[in-house]
């Protein structure tokens, strides 16, 4: 967990994980995502087939990413940042249907990566800039919401193409991210236990966001529309046959991949065509806070969380103690009945439980 | 919490966390919401003398630059790692924003006692005069 914590910077502002980028590399990783990393050798060519578009979505313009933006992506590359953002070791503790985890290569008893992090500093800037934007066009288009925070302009106006050649800047930045923190990890894990990669059998299962508008096609009332889906706080959750999961799970559906708090346990869910028909093929992304974050510092107050943590069997390495105080595991929902709420929902089937042993946080 | 530019206190917003302030001038009361978020963020670095940094903003209104202030005084924390310790005289108008920000610089090897601010949103925003005094509550995502 040292070598991990060592090699992926984390906590406010990080940066430093791999050299500045060039400004001909900036607008490579805007326009490229993943490809790019995989071309810096961060991670394996195979990857970009588990990673939710390809690592890649379409449509990105560099230029329409503000110079402030693209300053704040420059070095944080590799980066983990703080809030809820997470590099989780798991042992897969538990699995439930064992023909859908052999085909996304999870094993009882194996150890697991999870990585929560995405654009960091350079998406939250393009969501600052574009909200800027929005709160002109809504005067423009003359559109009236009941919160400045719902910014919104017609999908198919000057503002809307903008903001969506930006966001898929962001989102390509964000899946360059994980991939590097992934290929850091590979290294981190190859060094401390000194073995082959062979031998290591490290394997991507999938990456995909839960922060992202994306075209896709669904029925709606008999019949099939395109529609821009919004997943905020949600995943995709698409089922077996359909033609945006990989092949290699094509006949098991995408992997939906569910973080709880950073003591319990974390799980791996496929998606199923309930989820098309009822939540336009998402299901949650996390259990879901149930305490504020001052509500927790007053729970945390007296109490060495590190050692509670390690009582638990979890090394915890973090950067910011009051992060750690603020993301206690009591502070979120248990994760297994919100899963077993997903399950009984139909949106999503459990596939394997993974039990951590170590945290990063920020 | 008392703050020499005005008073501010937090309140809890699901995953996030608001900040409500007051003070007798609006130039005070940016001071204060940036005080508070800073507060939120961290204690001030120990020595490094402040440097004085020139603001210069534009916004369609009020609100929008409480929260053009709020993110520039989060960028210099985030991004250039400087802390926001005071405002120099702030001239705040309904679209524009001039004046002088001292801020302490910090280095990596604090950043255990920083918690990170993600955004400034415009969820519930509020900045307004009643009785001669300003208000503004604001959400910080977290």
């Amino acid at each position: 967990m040292r070598c991990l914590y060592q090699k992926i910077p984390a906590g406010v502002g990080s940066s430093g994980a791999i050299p500045r980028l060039s400004s001909k590399d900036e607008r490579r990783v805007l326009e490229t995502g993943a490809r790019w990393a995989v071309q810096e050798g961060y991670g394996h060519p195979e990857d970009l087939h588990y990673t939710e578009e390809g690592g890649c979505l379409a449509g990105a313009d560099a230029d329409e990413v503000s110079a402030r933006a693209r300053e704040r992506g420059s070095t944080q590359l590799g980066t983990l940042g703080g809030g809820n953002h997470f590099v989780e070791l798991d042992v897969i503790d538990e699995v439930f249907l064992p023909e859908v985890a052999a085909a996304f290569g999870l094993e009882a008893g194996n150890l697991a990566i999870f990585i929560h992090s995405g654009s960091r500093g350079l998406g939250y800037q393009v969501c600052d800039d574009f909200l800027a934007v929005m709160g002109k066009a809504m005067r423009k288009y003359d559109i009236q919401l009941p919160d400045r925070q719902l910014a919104c302009a017609p999908l198919d106006s000057e503002e809307g193409r903008r903001y969506l050649a930006a966001m898929a800047g962001a989102a390509n930045y964000a899946w360059a991210n994980r991939q590097v923190m992934m290929g850091l990890a590979e290294r981190a894990l190859l060094e401390t236990l000194d073995i082959s990669p062979r031998e290591l059998g490290f394997r991507l299962v999938y990456d995909v966001c839960h922060n992202i508008a994306k075209f896709e096609d669904h029925l709606v009332e008999g019949r099939e529309q395109r529609l821009c889906v919004h997943r905020k706080g949600a995943t995709r959750a698409f089922p077996p046959g359909a033609a945006q999961v990989p092949d290699a799970y094509r006949e098991v559906g995408q992997p939906v991949l569910i973080p709880g708090d950073m003591g319990t346990g974390s799980y791996v869910l496929a998606g199923t065509q309930r989820a098309m028909e009822e939540s336009f093929g998402s299901s949650c992304h996390g259990a879901g806070r149930v305490k504020s974050r001052t509500q927790a510092l007053k729970s945390a107050q007296g109490r060495d969380l590190f050692l509670e943590m390690k009582e638990r069997g979890v090394t915890l390495m973090a950067s910011g103690r009051r992060t750690v105080a603020e993301e206690m595991p009591e502070a979120y929902k248990n994760i297994h009945l919100v899963v077993d709420a997903i399950e009984r929902a139909g949106i999503s089937r459990k596939v394997a439980r993974l039990r951590p042993v170590g945290v990063v946080k920020g | 919490m008392e703050s020499p530019a005005g008073t501010y206190e937090f309140f809890d917003h699901a995953a996030d966390v608001g900040i409500r302030c007051r003070a007798a001038s609006v130039g005070c009361l940016f001071e204060a919401a940036a005080r508070a978020m800073m507060e939120w963020a961290g204690p001030p670095p120990d020595g490094n003398d402040p440097v004085s940094l020139q603001v210069n903003l534009e916004a369609e209104d009020r609100e929008e630059m409480l929260v053009r202030w709020l993110q520039e005084v989060l960028y210099l924390f985030s991004q250039r790692h400087l802390y926001f310790v005071a405002a120099g005289f702030l001239r705040v108008t309904d679209t524009t924003l001039q004046g002088e920000l001292l801020a302490k610089p910090w280095d990596q090897s604090s950043s255990r006692e920083y918690q990170e601010i993600k955004a400034i949103t415009y969820h519930q925003l509020r900045v307004c005069e009643e009785g001669g005094v300003w208000h503004a509550s604001v959400i910080l995502d977290i």
